[in-house]
């Protein structure tokens, strides 16, 4: 008999536990590629993608990808062991559901706040981030785009992570003053200038002398 | 001539189509519906708003965006030309503050148009000054304008605000 199915029906927060204590080659089937996980004794001894070992944070957000996936599926492969230990991670599958479950907890909370996917943003003051991990880890891999200006949907791109996961990161950057949106300083002509002193002139004659004042 | 447009955008709630109404020369044409969350009023924004307000021989175009981030996109296709930008926020409710600061984000970043922040519900018992709000912002505070959009002679002021901007290159 195998497991098999798709990750709309039964979560992958469901599925690694309950299987995480087996033997055997769990295999999550994406439009992007197939990931293998090799499980045995409550761990995700080793991991494959396309041939080759992930690093354990490839790992986390390829899972983290997985997760928002709608159209994932997965099969079980029962007593299948990894053809070799180069690579192998060892990762307890507890910890790992505990924090993708904390990501995604987090990433809902903030969701309405979200920074807009195609806002441009650069480097501010990035001293605070480096005190978070993930922000240092992101920062790091982001820090040529940043510092030319990068928005969410193509930092998503050029990194190869979920734009909703990018999103919340960015989020956490603008909270602490680390990146600052990339201001497109208007210029205004000098047709525009006088434009709008006439139009001012206009305007207080027309609503009685109205002045700025808070 | 050409013609020439103020874009009023900002979160649900803020005020933007009463300032429209109250500015509009013309009837304004607005696309409400009932609103089917809970935001505070029965009717919301789902298209646009558009009033005029004639100036001599100018006609000035009063856009209001929908307040809802799935708009997002309107708010860059209407800057395009625009004479400037007024982003509104409710004093009274915090809660719409980072909303409005993605929006003003996405908007310094996506179209070189002079704004000013407008402040509304400065009436009621507990209040974000402009100044506060300026502050999480993070804008400079003569960008920032405090009015009740109900009242010609104070709904007027963050135009002539931005047009003071514009005047002096702020």
């Amino acid at each position: 008999m195998a497991i098999f199915g798709n990750l709309r029906d039964i979560g992958l927060l469901d599925l690694l536990p309950m299987l995480s204590h087996q033997r055997g080659k769990l295999v999550l089937i994406r439009r992007e590629g197939n990931l293998a996980l090799y499980l045995a004794g409550g761990r995700i001894e080793c991991a494959e993608e396309g041939g080759r070992p992930p690093s354990p944070s490839q790992l986390e957000e390829r899972l983290f990808q997985v997760l928002h996936s709608q159209d994932a599926g997965f099969e079980f492969f029962r007593g299948e062991a990894p053809r070799h230990e180069k690579g192998c991670l060892r990762i307890p599958v507890e910890e790992l559901v505990l924090k993708l479950a904390t990501l995604r907890d987090e990433l809902e909370h903030a969701r309405e706040n979200l920074p807009l996917p195609d806002t441009v943003f650069t480097l501010g003051n990035v001293a605070l981030a480096y005190g978070d991990p993930s922000l240092a880890e992101f920062l790091d891999r982001a820090w040529p785009q940043l510092t030319q200006g990068a928005s969410a949907r193509s930092l998503a791109k050029q990194l190869d992570l979920p734009i909703e996961r990018v999103r919340y990161l960015l989020y956490k950057l603008r909270s602490l003053d680390a990146i600052q949106p990339k201001t497109r300083t208007p210029r205004a002509t000098r047709e525009r200038k006088s434009l709008a002193v006439r139009l001012l002139g206009l305007l207080r004659r027309r609503f009685g002398g109205v002045s700025w004042n808070l | 001539m050409e013609p020439l447009k103020i874009v009023i955008t900002g979160p649900v709630g803020a005020g933007k189509s009463t300032l429209i109404r109250t500015l509009s020369e013309t009837e304004v044409v607005d696309t409400d519906a009932i609103a089917t969350e809970a935001i505070g009023k029965p009717t919301t924004t789902v298209a646009l708003d558009h009033g005029t307000l004639r100036l001599d021989g100018h006609l000035l175009h009063l856009f209001g965006t929908p307040g809802q981030e799935r708009f997002d996109f309107m708010w860059e296709i209407l800057a395009e030309g625009a004479l400037g930008i007024l982003l509104m926020v409710r004093a009274d409710r915090p809660e719409t503050l980072p909303v409005a600061r993605n929006i003003l984000d996405f908007i310094k970043s996506r179209a070189p148009v002079p704004y000013v922040v407008g402040v509304t519900h400065l009436d009621q018992p507990k209040v974000w000054q402009p100044e506060e709000v300026a502050l999480f912002l993070g804008t400079p505070l003569e960008h920032t304008q405090g009015l009740d959009p109900r009242r010609p002679e104070e709904a007027v002021r963050p135009l002539v605000r931005l047009l003071e901007l514009i005047g002096t290159n702020a």
